[in-house]
């Protein structure tokens, strides 16, 4: 069994927080990858859980038989995404790859990355890390990076958005008991 | 100047500024006469006049006269503000006119905060049914639906579902956590129109992964249209799709 990662994004200001989030995993053997993105996400929310439907329908085609692999093979699906969704240029994504060896993350349309640590949530990537980049679809897929500390939960920030306080973090995230 | 004559908006000799007091009497001694004439010669001739007239600090008021004035509501909001004006016609109509006050308050103002306190006092339990019902084709209607949640106006809303057929009253309970008015208007919504967006509404309030929300949604279903339709939006909601494909098959046997 893989460790049990996770990735969390928070939602959006507005009436429509989660209008084009997606938040998924996969796993396969002793590998697992972990997402969290928001594609149209300032579109009607109709629009928006369609682009979302589309981003789901190529992330469930990810495999990979280690952690690379699984992130390249994210990369390969969002790449098969509609152009009409691709060509909007507001895509956040966080991966998050786990095998035995470790953790590595790959991401884009990111302004920083937490991970939750035992003593609370603590970036995970410096400034200036390839892990932040303009949203949207990348041309090429983005080198994945280890993270600076290990941790099992992490947690992609798109541009505007600020850290939730740790107590209304899940709930600011979507994730519900 | 002959009272009738006012009262047949012939006001071209008065000075509308100055002899005020003739227009007022002329309203006070309408009795059961049409207002609209003269309402028509003050919207054209003088809009500053015709707000004197319907809602200035000595207007007799009354619904005739305020039901006559609405057709001329943007020539009063010229030298009115919105905010303070509609408020005014509302007291000076009584209960006879409230509704058609709102209703026209709401058509034109569809966005305005200002209008929940006004559906407070004319819809009482039901507040913020006449002001959905009047712009749920306008931009606005979702912030609208918002602002009626949180007042706490969860009937008007379900009521505003129903009535409208739109998935936005059930979103705006849902985001305010009125879990059981949520059901009851997306109920409403669905009923109506089977193909309200409801599924990808909710979504954008609840979160990223909606699939145990709607398996809580769904024993609200009564008609086999709009569960086909919600069936059509549920690829990446496994447990609602399994729930929907048995209330589906349910349907079909039902009389």
């Amino acid at each position: 069994m893989p460790d049990a990662i996770e990735v969390w994004m928070p939602g959006s200001p507005g009436r429509w927080p989660f209008a084009g989030h997606v938040r998924g995993s996969w796993e396969g053997g002793a590998i697992r990858l972990a997402w969290a993105g928001r594609i149209a996400w300032s579109a009607l929310p109709e629009d928006a859980f369609e682009a979302a439907e589309a981003l789901r329908d190529v992330l469930a085609t990810v495999r990979g038989d280690g952690r690379f692999a699984a992130i390249t093979s994210a990369w390969a699906a969002v790449d098969t995404l509609a152009e009409k969704w691709k060509s909007r240029g507001d895509l956040s994504l966080l991966f998050a790859a786990v095998d035995p060896a470790g953790i590595v993350l790959s991401s884009t349309g990111l302004e920083a990355v937490w991970v939750e640590g035992h003593s609370g949530w603590v970036a995970a990537a410096l400034s200036g890390s390839p892990l932040f980049t303009e949203p949207g679809a990348p041309e090429r897929a983005p080198v994945p990076q280890p993270p600076l500390r290990p941790g099992l939960r992490f947690l992609g920030l798109p541009p505007g958005i600020a850290l939730p306080k740790p107590t209304e973090m899940a709930l600011a995230c979507g994730v519900r008991p | 100047m002959s009272v009738d004559g006012i009262l047949q908006g012939r006001i071209d000799g008065l000075d509308l500024r100055l002899q005020t007091d003739l227009l007022l009497d002329a309203v006070k001694q309408a009795e059961g006469r049409p207002l609209g004439p003269l309402l028509d010669a003050l919207a054209v001739a003088d809009p500053l006049a015709l707000a004197e007239v319907v809602c200035g600090t000595r207007s007799p008021g009354g619904a005739a006269l305020i039901l006559a004035a609405l057709p001329h509501a943007e020539r009063i909001e010229a030298v009115l503000s919105p905010r303070g004006a509609w408020p005014r016609l509302l007291e000076l109509g009584g209960a006879e006119a409230a509704l058609p006050v709102l209703t026209t308050a709401a058509r034109r103002h569809p966005g305005a905060s200002w209008l929940v306190a006004l559906s407070r006092k004319v819809e009482g339990p039901r507040a913020g049914l006449a002001h959905l019902s009047a712009c749920s084709h306008h931009p606005a209607f979702a912030q609208a639906c918002r602002n009626h949640a949180e007042a706490g106006h969860v009937e008007g809303l379900v009521l505003a579902a129903g009535a409208t057929g739109r998935a936005e009253p059930a979103a705006a309970l849902l985001g305010v956590d009125r879990f059981d008015a949520m059901l009851r208007a997306a109920g409403a919504a669905l009923d109506t129109a089977h193909d309200s967006p409801i599924i990808a509404q909710l979504a954008a309030v609840w979160g990223p992964e909606p699939d145990d929300l709607f398996v809580r949604v769904l024993p609200i279903l009564r008609k086999k249209q709009a569960a086909e339709s919600l069936r059509s939006h549920c690829r990446h909601l496994p447990k609602t799709a399994r729930l929907l494909d048995l209330i589906i098959r349910g349907m079909v046997n039902a009389p």
